[in-house]
């Protein structure tokens, strides 16, 4: 299990905030912090690092996620 | 709890850290833990005040996303942690409960809410269709990488020179006099004048209220045992007066014989400064029309001009006592004591605003009163930047940055190389001033009302515009048109706009200004604006890449780049005209960077913007010194100080007569366009008060401020109170030929007019008294003068409500 | 997805220190957190104007805090409060001193407002009553609390209309929230000296609240002793003393 600590800088554009937010809100690898003007603190928990690394790509490419910056990565559990 | 909720619990927290750190320090560009440390959840930093010209700095107090708090700058050689009652509060200016947070159209008549992509693209279509008649009118409440901006799309974009700031209605004379005795605007003292002067003279100027800090600064050495003496040249009796050792009453327009006859008594006594004055000046007289050259004039000549201003001739016109007057020229008359004198917009809203300016700099000349520590005559100005973004930048219809001029065929060369543009993209005539840009703006296009569309930022011209019934209003009424403004609250002139464009404030922005002392001020943004209101700059800069996209040519320099090209560390093009790019660099840092290379040709040298990120200010000309460190000039022109300073002890090196000396201008006293008469038997002066700021758009909103001084009022002579037969508090009717207003009356007030004078300040948007003011300027600044015309004052109707 | 648009890993150690610190707060290490509440929700209702007039009819008219002043004026000066009278105040006296000192402020460090009429030409004289400090007619003038400046007017502002006669506009509505005042500084073991949780800049005299004229509640058990740092510490923070931090490169 990888941990990683996370930031997302969200599109101030409303509606694309909110189509935001219920996307990571139904992704069950996610922890979404509480959100601090634009940035959304998140916990991200992987199977591996690799998974990590994709989960990143991932939440990088949707649309209405500006910036994901990577705060901390645990990597204790990892197998 | 298990290691691996331990483990989220943790991340949590980091990645709660990180944003807020993200959020709140504005964008992740910028090094990382190098900013201010927060205490108690409060991080604090450094910012110029928002409001006058002063330019306090303050310690601002951020927690979860808001200004909590506000302190003075220990560290600020302006204020020296110290504030006025405006600046403790300035805070609160951003958190009035009606802020405008979205693009707004007029349609039928309604503001209705826009998008932000369609409210650029209606700005860009009226600069498209018709660039000739487009206009900014500026500010000096810009910050200096916003006038920058503006004053380069204008002038090197649309190519018009259709732009003026409303400082040309608070400091025009002050420049014209500057430019006319100097050959180079602004002053040479600095506020470290103050804690040295033996004696401040004060010409129409009420430092109690409008400069607080400077005004504690000079009597605070008396609590300190200093000897100080304060003398107040005034047209009625202020705050400031209370503290001076004479307070001298004159009647409006009267100072120029004042000054003219304290310049005869040094004359004709021989206390005059004769090696000062040969050594280091020129004497000059008028020209017809007037000119800032002006013809060259005798020392005899000079004296024999002044041979009327006795101080009898004087006393009857100005109600001064002969003896006063001789007290004032023995004065300026010994060498043993330092004399700085201050004024701002007594001098400046004057018909004969360069003349004064110019009589006031002559005397300090006369008596060698000049360029040593305490020996200056200084202006004051009374917005954050008027000097920084109006006068440096030069967003005047007549300017180029840096002190440079359209008018001259070098300085445009000059202009359109740093700009990177075509020869003869820049025109050489100057745009419209003030008061004619919205003479034709209310002025229909087929009667010769060749301005179509006016952008204002940052200031309020329904209700700062003398006689605005006729600048203003009528072009509200006129079909065609078209009104854009960004501001922050539904102030008067935003309410009556046809666009509205909603703008981050102060600390929601990062910014530069220059204050009244020649000090560039630097800040970062704090806090995020509310809803989508969005930087003025961004935008000026969204216009520029619309009007660009559009294919407008201007948008592009001669190498086919885009005006305003914005880069980042790896010199790759960011596209800052996209709000969500904006601040993924510091686009300020880029257009002051770029202004700088302006400021060398007239000696006003700026240094790096990264210089300013470390300072409480630095005052031009900032020099690199061999170790490669920024030096300050404090005294301007003195060689003790000024780098630039080589060759004597005072070296005027923009000398108008080219000969390092600066110019004695001889000016007659003339009577005001407009007098008192039997049907408009009294003067009106207007002014501001201690607690409220410009026309009170921010100050209005502060609970403190606004509760202290809830409303205008005109302030009468309890005679005058009594002939009229009026009460404290009754609403009178205060008219001129131009127009009224219905203020209560308070008996003296904060200050305490003479008998037939009344007073009306201007901050309160539900009393416009500028309805009343007169729009006659001064043939050379173009500056209205807003201190006195004729009004009466009268009783309402019976039963009136 | 765009190169651009990601952002590497950010100083992982720093964060850390923050994570840590963060923590820490949440687990109750620290407890000296402020409290943030508005300051300009409670401000007290607008006196009723009153009526115009004369110098001469102004001794008989009572109003405002000092409407008893003119019976007993400067009948508190000579003398004043016995220092050495034993201080019996509770918690409820704290909270009730710190609510009263909040309504005239827009936060903690802003001057407060005058709750009286003053001159608003000319000298005020501010110092009269408020260098010292005294008590006229059971009315406590405080001390000011920090050096002479001789414009008092430039910061501290009446907190009511002052034009005799006229109708008020309504407050403006603002939703500015302040910094509240700290609660109690830190004791390094109980009974130790409290470290000053606030500070000391234009707070210099600490008997202007905490001496013999300050409100109950926030008094000193040793109004007596005048060296006050001797044994309570500042913070170098608060004061904008601490060393320089190395400003943000732009």
């Amino acid at each position: 299990m990888t941990v990683s600590a996370l930031v997302l800088t969200l599109d101030p554009e409303p509606v694309s905030r909110t189509r935001v937010l219920e996307r990571l809100r139904g992704d069950a690898r996610l922890c979404l912090g509480d959100r601090v003007l634009d940035r959304l603190p998140v916990v991200a928990m992987t199977t591996s690092c690799a998974a990590g690394d994709a989960l990143f790509g991932e939440l990088g490419a949707i649309e209405g996620i500006l910036k994901v910056d990577v705060v901390a990565v645990d990597f204790s559990e990892d197998v | 709890m298990d290691r691996r909720d331990f483990l989220k619990t943790t991340a949590m927290a980091a990645a709660t850290a990180a944003a807020y750190r993200l959020a709140l320090d504005g964008d992740s560009a910028a090094a990382p833990g190098d900013g201010p440390p927060a205490i108690d959840g409060v991080r604090w930093d450094k910012a110029p005040c928002r409001f006058c010209g002063t330019g306090c700095h303050v310690q601002v107090g951020v927690r979860g996303g808001k200004v909590v708090a506000i302190a003075g700058d220990d560290k600020a050689e302006v204020n020296k942690g110290l504030l006025c009652v405006k600046g403790y509060h300035v805070g609160l200016a951003l958190y009035g409960k009606d802020r405008l947070t979205r693009p707004l159209l007029r349609r039928n008549g309604k503001l209705e809410p826009i998008s932000w992509d369609q409210a650029i693209e209606i700005v860009a279509e009226r600069a498209f269709g018709n660039p000739a008649g487009f206009a900014i009118y500026g500010s000096g409440q810009w910050t200096i990488p916003e006038g920058y901006a503006a004053n380069k799309l204008i002038k090197g974009g649309l190519a018009s020179n259709q732009i003026d700031p409303n400082a040309r209605l608070c400091m025009a004379s002050a420049v014209t006099g500057f430019l006319s005795t100097y050959g180079v605007d602004e002053p040479a003292g600095c506020y470290d004048d103050l804690d040295r002067a033996d004696v401040v003279l004060m010409w129409g100027n009420n430092p109690a209220e409008m400069h607080p800090i400077l005004f504690s600064r000079i009597i605070d050495r008396r609590a300190r045992g200093e000897t100080v003496r304060l003398i107040d040249l005034t047209t009625r009796r202020t705050r400031t007066s209370g503290f001076c050792d004479r307070t001298l009453i004159f009647k409006p327009q009267s100072d120029l014989a004042i000054a003219n006859g304290i310049a005869h008594l040094l004359v004709e006594s021989g206390t005059y400064d004769r090696a000062f004055v040969d050594q280091f000046c020129n004497f000059r007289k008028r020209t017809d029309p007037p000119s800032l050259q002006g013809d060259a004039s005798t020392f005899e000549e000079y004296r024999q001009a002044l041979a009327e201003y006795t101080p009898e001739k004087v006393e009857d016109i100005s109600g001064v006592p002969a003896a006063d007057l001789r007290m004032l020229a023995e004065l300026f008359g010994r060498r043993d004591l330092r004399i700085t004198s201050l004024w701002c917009m007594g001098m400046n809203q004057h018909t004969r605003g360069t003349a004064i300016n110019d009589l006031v700099h002559g005397i300090h000349l006369l008596s060698g009163h000049f360029g040593k520590p305490g020996d200056a005559p200084t202006s004051l100005t009374g917005q954050p930047s008027a000097c920084g973004t109006v006068r440096e930048v030069g967003t005047l219809a007549h300017a180029l940055p840096g002190g440079l001029v359209v008018a001259n065929p070098e300085h445009r060369k000059e202009a359109e190389e740093i700009w990177n543009l075509p020869a003869g993209r820049i025109k050489d005539k100057p745009g419209y001033h003030t008061v004619e840009m919205w003479k034709r703006f209310s002025t229909a296009a087929e009667q010769g009302g060749d301005i179509d569309t006016i952008w204002v930022q940052v200031t309020n011209p329904a209700r700062t515009l003398p006689n605005a019934s006729a600048l203003f209003d009528p072009s509200r009424r006129l079909p065609g048109k078209f009104l854009i403004v960004s501001d922050v609250y539904p102030t008067a002139t935003a309410m009556a706009a046809d666009l509205v464009l909603p703008s981050a404030m102060w600390v929601e922005k990062n910014g530069v200004f220059g204050n009244s002392e020649r000090r560039t001020q630097q800040w970062f943004r704090m806090v995020q604006p509310p809803g989508e209101a969005r930087d003025d700059c961004w935008q000026l800069l969204a216009v520029a890449r619309k009007l660009h996209d559009k294919g407008l040519p201007g948008m592009k320099d001669k190498d086919g780049k885009f005006l305003f090209r914005i880069v980042d560390d790896a010199g790759q093009e960011v596209p800052v005209w996209d709000w969500r790019r904006y601040y993924d660099v510091n686009v300020d840092q880029q257009l002051f960077d770029e202004y700088r290379r302006f400021t060398r040709f007239k000696h006003k040298d700026l240094a790096p913007y990264a210089e300013y990120v470390k300072a409480r200010g630095m005052r031009w000309p900032v020099v690199e010194q061999a170790d490669g460190t920024w030096r300050e000039t404090r005294f301007r022109f003195a060689r003790f100080d000024d780098p630039y300073a080589t060759k004597a002890d005072l070296q005027f090196y923009h000398s108008v007569t080219k000969d390092d000396r600066a110019l004695i201008w001889f000016h007659p006293y003339e009577p005001p366009p407009e007098v008192p008469d039997a049907g408009y038997p009294m003067w009106l002066c207007t002014g501001r008060v201690l607690e409220h700021w410009h026309s009170g758009t921010m100050t209005m909103r502060v609970p403190q401020l606004q509760r202290a001084m809830p409303q205008a009022y005109v302030e009468m002579h309890r005679d005058d109170a009594a002939a009229l037969g009026v009460a404290d508090g009754e609403v009178v009717i205060v008219e001129s030929r131009r127009g009224k207003v219905e203020v209560p009356v308070w008996i003296d007030g904060r200050g305490q007019p003479p008998r037939g004078s009344v007073f009306v300040p201007f901050f309160d948007e539900t009393l416009p008294i500028n309805q009343v003011t007169l729009d006659a300027f001064d043939p050379l600044s173009k500056q209205p003068d807003y201190k006195k015309c004729a009004v009466r004052v009268r009783r309402r109707p019976v039963g009136t409500p | 997805m765009s190169e651009p648009r990601r952002t590497g890993a950010l100083e992982i150690g720093m964060v850390c220190v923050v994570a840590v610190a963060i923590v820490g707060l949440i687990s109750g290490v620290r407890g000296t957190g402020r409290d943030v509440r508005s300051y300009v929700a409670s401000q007290p209702a607008v006196d009723t104007q009153v009526a115009a007039r004369s110098y001469a009819d102004e001794r008989a008219a009572a109003h405002g805090p000092n409407a008893e002043a003119a019976a007993g004026w400067f009948g508190g000066l000579p003398g004043g409060p016995d220092p050495f009278a034993p201080v019996v105040q509770s918690a409820q006296d704290r909270a009730d001193a710190l609510a009263r000192r909040a309504t005239r402020r827009a936060f903690d460090g802003a001057p407060p407002t005058i709750p009286h009429r003053i001159d608003q030409h000319g000298v005020p004289a501010c110092l009269t009553c408020h260098d010292r400090g005294t008590t006229i007619a059971g009315v406590v003038a405080p001390r000011m609390s920090h050096e002479r400046h001789d414009s008092c007017v430039q910061c501290h502002v009446v907190a009511t209309d002052p034009r005799p006669g006229t109708v008020t506009p309504p407050a403006p509505d603002n939703g500015f929230v302040g910094l509240a005042a700290p609660a109690t500084g830190e004791r390094a073991w109980p009974g130790a000296p409290p470290t000053i949780p606030h500070t000391t800049r234009m707070r210099e005299r600490c008997d202007a609240c905490h001496g013999v004229y300050g409100a109950l509640g926030m008094r000193s058990s040793h109004p007596w002793r005048a060296s006050c740092l001797q044994c309570h510490g500042r913070s170098a923070e608060l004061d904008q003393r601490a060393p320089v931090a190395i400003p943000r490169t732009p």
